[in-house]
């Protein structure tokens, strides 16, 4: 069983080839056609340009064995602005990252973090249907249809995120703002 | 009443100020505030980067009137993927599409026309939405404002008004 994480960060998954800078999302992946069963790619996209996530899921749909899964987790603009609480805004806006209102906390997640694309759940599944994956699954945060890629999202170690940041208060930020995808290769 | 168009390309409105690249729109746009009363882009903001659309809408909330509207409309990668003709993707085929099938048509809105953000409807709405305007989701043509009806030209010059069905959201927002 052949498992890929791409863009990992600090969650290093148990199990899971976990790869971050060391491989760059917007070349040609070093791996051969038809030959992961499992990859998973949680808040990077969004670091791509779309072009360059189009590209990145042709790639993954290249290297996914026929029935493999891709679980992707994106930022949305249209679930944080429905969804997001008052104590989401608040704790940007502690974290240093917004005004403490909806406007402003949506709109950090266009203008900031270094984010080059934006997405909502209807973008990111036409994005995976015409990158030749079939979507199967909208999830919450921690939640899968198959047991492989349940509990695997934001698995932060100890310590992480750093002070003054709550890692309580960024994980339900990270629920709120957060739509996770799965797609299967045909 | 002044109304201004940006990168009107070869659709010249009569009535209209119809400014095309000589008029940056990711910097401060030349009016003053609260000076104009109909702002309109079709096919412009999928040219430029996601955040410098956002920095644009509130630029035209900076600039339009009290009661003053922003039409926009935009290629919508869900509804041409949902509506495209088996034409639709023949043509996207012949301008550069690496197959011909819906997947590779609708490829081509991220890929090809030198298109630098994606866009729906939904999208759409939310970014105004965000910029304070209030929204509402039009149709190609449509408009509870008169000046605002029968604008769209792209269909008409691209000489396949199906198309422009298929393809194009429109959104208007109203700075309250």
């Amino acid at each position: 069983m052949i498992k890929i994480q791409f863009g990992c960060g600090p969650c290093k998954l148990p199990g899971w080839q976990n790869l971050d800078i060391e491989v760059d999302m917007r070349k040609r992946l070093p791996f051969p056609n038809n030959h992961a069963d499992l990859l998973f790619a949680e808040h990077c996209i969004e670091h791509l340009t779309c072009r360059e996530a189009l590209r990145f899921l042709q790639e993954c749909q290249r290297i996914l064995k026929p029935k493999g899964v891709i679980r992707v987790g994106v930022p949305c603009v249209e679930k944080l602005y429905r969804d997001g609480t008052q104590d989401a805004f608040n704790f940007l806006h502690l974290a240093g990252w917004s005004k403490p209102n909806r406007q402003a906390a949506v709109q950090s997640l266009i203008l900031g973090y270094g984010h080059q694309s934006w997405w909502t759940e209807e973008l990111l599944l036409v994005v995976l249907r015409v990158s030749g994956l079939q979507p199967d699954a909208v999830c919450k945060l921690g939640q899968s249809p198959r047991p492989e890629l349940t509990g695997i999202d934001a698995q932060w170690p100890d310590g992480y995120p750093t002070p003054p940041v709550d890692p309580e208060k960024a994980l339900c930020f990270r629920e709120q703002e957060t739509v996770y995808a799965e797609a299967v290769k045909p | 009443m002044i109304k201004v168009q940006f990168g009107c390309g070869e659709n010249k409105l009569p009535g209209w100020q119809n400014h095309d690249s000589e008029v940056d729109i990711c910097k401060r746009l030349p009016f003053d505030d609260n000076s104009v009363n109909f702002v309109f882009t079709e096919h412009v903001i999928e040219h430029i980067g996601g955040p410098d659309a956002m920095r644009f809408f509130l630029e035209c909330h900076r600039i339009l009137k009290p009661g003053g509207v922003v039409r926009t409309a935009v290629p919508d990668l869900e509804r041409f993927y949902r509506l495209a003709t088996d034409a639709h993707i023949r043509m996207q085929h012949g301008f550069g599409a690496d197959s011909e099938d819906r997947e590779a048509a609708t490829r081509l809105i991220i890929f090809g026309y030198g298109h630098q953000s994606c866009w729906t409807e939904e999208l759409l709405d939310t970014m105004l939405r965000l910029a304070h305007f209030v929204t509402i989701r039009c149709s190609v043509g449509k408009s509870h404002h008169a000046e605002l009806c029968d604008l769209e030209g792209r269909g008409v010059l691209a000489g396949d008004s199906g198309i422009n069905e298929a393809q194009t959201t429109v959104v208007e927002g109203m700075k309250l």
